[in-house]
């Protein structure tokens, strides 16, 4: 068998068809789950990611309304407890048109005093309408407040907050000022239901760090709370001042979406009803996401092992069909190296099993059918070898019985020569010589005879001739036939052959021997031997100048006892030329002539190359 | 020594014998001749046996002139009866057969025969072959002491 490139490394561009059933299967199934995986992974996890974002949005809502009425809250406190000293009497006294003397000055300014027990209370300003700070109680040595100071550390004047809401009664916006932050609770003073002038009470925000984290664990971990003015002027974490953040909804009831160098959040902003606060708390992605990516953590450790398992489940399933089909292969590579004896055992029911059973069947048939053949091929050797055997027996007798009675013919006739030759008249002596000579014709017709038929069961041993050596001795011993030298014999270079020495010396002494027969009534005979190359092999030739013949008898002149001469012309057996074209048949080769009558003859020979 | 048998001929076909006879005359060598027509006379003349017994067992022929095809006792088997005994073993023995066999020629030279000649089918060279064969195994070769 041969080896059908089993071994042979081969570079073929990838198809499944390449692959064996045994790959092929967990492939498959391998593909098949991680589509299905990824297609209903992808979708479920859209999905939750799109509910928990839901989700996380009104948790976002919710605390951000919360934290919103929880500083509105507070801010009404302070508003109405700021509105309730702008309503003491002392307060109204001094700020009423007619009454701004010193002893009621003094008693303002104790209220005021009394406000600033509030640690958070940095300052209390008494103002006209027109903004000038009339009284003022609060910490000098900050020195934050007095406009005239001219301090770096003075903050804008917060009047512009009450222009145009004369009797405004509400908490104001934030201010940065030295390290700290401030907010103004401004209520209005009135006096017989006109407002006279404002009460200012600044108050710093000042929130620990401490109480920021708590404030933290209260949102929830990853969410931060921020508040700034609604003018944007100003936005602080409840510690310090922050940069504005990125990005405010517009529409109340949304939330927007940014990116903090800590990682993605999405925001929500409510203004602080009676304030110039806005709340904004941020929410960081990832925690909405939490459980989404969970989910798809889940889902890809699921999905491996599924695949795994699925791949390795399609492996079993592929190798107890491809085990089957294994012994099947294997029995079919040994039928078809000759080996006729293996059958795949099989108890299965499927078709597998059916298939392995038709293949036992049809291997029993073949095994049937190849011993039948053997055994007609073992009788026809048997009848060959008889009918050998036979032959070699009819051989042996004609080289053996047939020539003593004829030696025995040759020899009386002899003996009448030679002992009564004296009495015979000529007639006696030409029928006694005719005895003599066809005796003579007969013994060689047997000798040619059993050389043409001992031929047929001679086994052609090649190897390589030199044939311009045998040419030579052929030549050579073929000249002392002829007792006159006459012959012009020319041979060119001949390339040398594959072939039985043997056998091509009995070609060249037939072919140049016939060509000295024919042309030796030539008085100039001329003998050419040669050789060309016509790609199959060597063709070689033997030219000569003699009798020739003519072609329309051409295909009679190789077969045997066939004669384009008769005896009396050119004596001969007819088995030369049959002879040759039997070597030349069993070396595969060829044989061929050219001739016209009176022109010579050329006969060509060609032999393979290997 | 007169009466020593200087060649046996040993041929079945009376035609041969004639003409063999005839061709040793010529050359003066068939004074010494004896004739038998098988193989088993043959190796009875030889071993002064049956018929020959009366014969002095000492006097082997010079030489053995042996055909092949013969009835009873082939001329294969006498010679390997001759070749295998040691008294025998010297006898110069020639086979003379019509037969070109290579199965003949091989197993006659494995039995150790001294030459084999085919006769050639016209007289003229039979006569010539034998007459050459007479005068190379009676007078020029040495045969060994008896």
């Amino acid at each position: 068998m041969p080896e059908r490139a089993s071994n042979i490394v081969e570079s073929r561009p990838f198809s499944l068809r390449n692959l064996s059933i045994r790959q092929q299967l967990p492939l498959l199934i391998c593909l098949l789950l991680l589509i299905l995986i990824l297609l209903f992974g992808t979708v479920s996890y859209l999905g939750i990611r799109r509910a928990t974002m839901a989700t996380g949005e009104t948790r976002l809502r919710n605390l951000t309304e919360q934290l919103s009425s929880l500083f509105r809250q507070s801010a009404r406190i302070m508003a109405s407890g700021t509105q309730t000293v702008a309503n003491k009497n002392e307060i109204v006294h001094f700020l009423a048109p007619d009454a701004r003397d010193p002893p009621q000055a003094g008693k303002a300014l104790e209220v005021l005093n009394h406000l600033m027990a509030d640690s958070q209370t940095v300052a209390v300003d008494l103002r006209d309408l027109q903004g000038n700070v009339l009284l003022h109680a609060g910490r000098e040595e900050k020195g934050l407040f007095l406009r005239e100071s001219g301090s770096r550390h003075a903050i804008p004047d917060a009047f512009s907050e009450v222009l145009g809401k004369p009797d405004s009664n509400f908490v104001g916006k934030f201010y940065f000022a030295g390290d700290s932050i401030y907010y103004p609770a401004i209520a209005t003073v009135s006096h017989d239901g006109k407002p006279v002038g404002y009460l200012y009470r600044w108050r710093c925000v000042r929130t620990t760090s401490k109480s920021v984290a708590q404030l933290s664990a209260l949102l929830g971990s990853k969410a931060s709370l921020l508040i700034g003015n609604t003018d944007g002027s100003l936005w602080t974490d409840m510690l310090k001042p922050v940069p504005a953040p990125p990005q405010l909804s517009k529409n109340p009831n949304t939330t927007v979406r940014y990116t903090r160098p800590e990682g993605k959040v999405i925001a929500d902003a409510m203004t602080v009803p009676g304030t110039k606060w806005i709340v904004l708390v941020e929410l960081s992605s990832d925690l909405i996401l939490e459980a989404a990516n969970r989910f798809l953590f889940w889902m890809i450790i699921i999905g491996v092992a599924l695949i795994v398992t699925g791949s390795f489940i399609a492996w079993l399933i592929s190798r107890s069909f491809t085990r089957p089909l294994d012994r099947l292969l294997h029995a079919a590579t040994a039928i078809s190296a000759g080996d006729y004896s293996p059958t795949v055992a099989t108890d299965r029911r499927d078709e597998i099993g059916r298939l392995a059973r038709s293949f036992n069947s049809m291997a029993a048939e073949v095994r049937a059918a190849h011993d039948e053949l053997e055994n007609k091929v073992s009788l026809r050797t048997r009848e060959l070898e008889i009918a050998n055997k036979e032959l070699e027996a009819f051989s042996y007798s004609v080289s053996h019985d047939l020539r003593a009675p004829l030696r025995a013919v040759s020899g009386y006739a002899m003996m009448l020569k030679e002992d009564y030759e004296a009495t015979f008249d000529d007639e006696a002596k030409r029928i006694t010589g005719n005895i003599i000579s066809n005796v003579k014709m007969m013994g060689r017709l047997i000798d040619d005879l059993i050389a043409f038929s001992r031929l047929g069961k001679r086994e052609v041993r090649r190897r390589t001739t030199d044939m311009q050596a045998l040419i030579e001795t052929c030549v050579a011993e073929l000249r002392q036939l002829w007792p006159e030298d006459k012959f012009l014999v020319s041979v060119d270079p001949l390339p040398a052959c594959n072939g039985d020495e043997d056998l091509l010396k009995q070609v060249w002494l037939n072919l140049v021997g016939n060509a000295m027969k024919y042309s030796a009534r030539n008085p100039e005979p001329r003998i050419t031997i040669g050789a060309t190359e016509n790609g199959k092999g060597p063709v070689y030739f033997v030219r000569d100048n003699g009798a020739g013949f003519d072609m329309k008898y051409a295909d009679k002149l190789f077969k045997v006892f066939q004669r384009l001469h008769s005896q009396e012309e050119y004596e001969g057996t007819g088995v030369g030329l049959a002879l040759v074209k039997r070597i030349l048949d069993k070396h595969g080769g060829e044989i061929w002539a050219e001739s016209r009558p009176g022109e010579g003859a050329v006969f060509y020979f060609r032999l393979p190359c290997k | 020594m007169l009466n020593q048998v200087e060649v046996l001929l040993v041929e079945d076909n009376v035609h041969d014998a004639e003409m063999t006879i005839r061709a040793l005359k010529k050359v003066n060598l068939a004074n010494h001749l004896v004739h038998v027509r098988d193989g088993a006379e043959a190796l009875d003349f030889i071993f002064a046996r049956g018929q020959f017994s009366g014969r002095d067992r000492d006097g082997f022929p010079k030489v053995i002139l042996l055909d092949i095809k013969m009835p009873k006792v082939d001329g294969i088997e006498v010679l390997r009866q001759l070749k295998s005994r040691e008294d025998s073993r010297a006898i110069p023995v020639v086979i003379m057969t019509s037969s070109k066999e290579e199965q003949d020629i091989i197993s006659s030279y494995q039995l150790g025969v001294n030459s084999y000649v085919v006769k050639p089918v016209d007289f003229e060279g039979f006569a010539r072959a034998v007459s050459q064969l007479g005068l190379y195994w009676l007078l020029t070769n040495q045969p060994p002491m008896q």
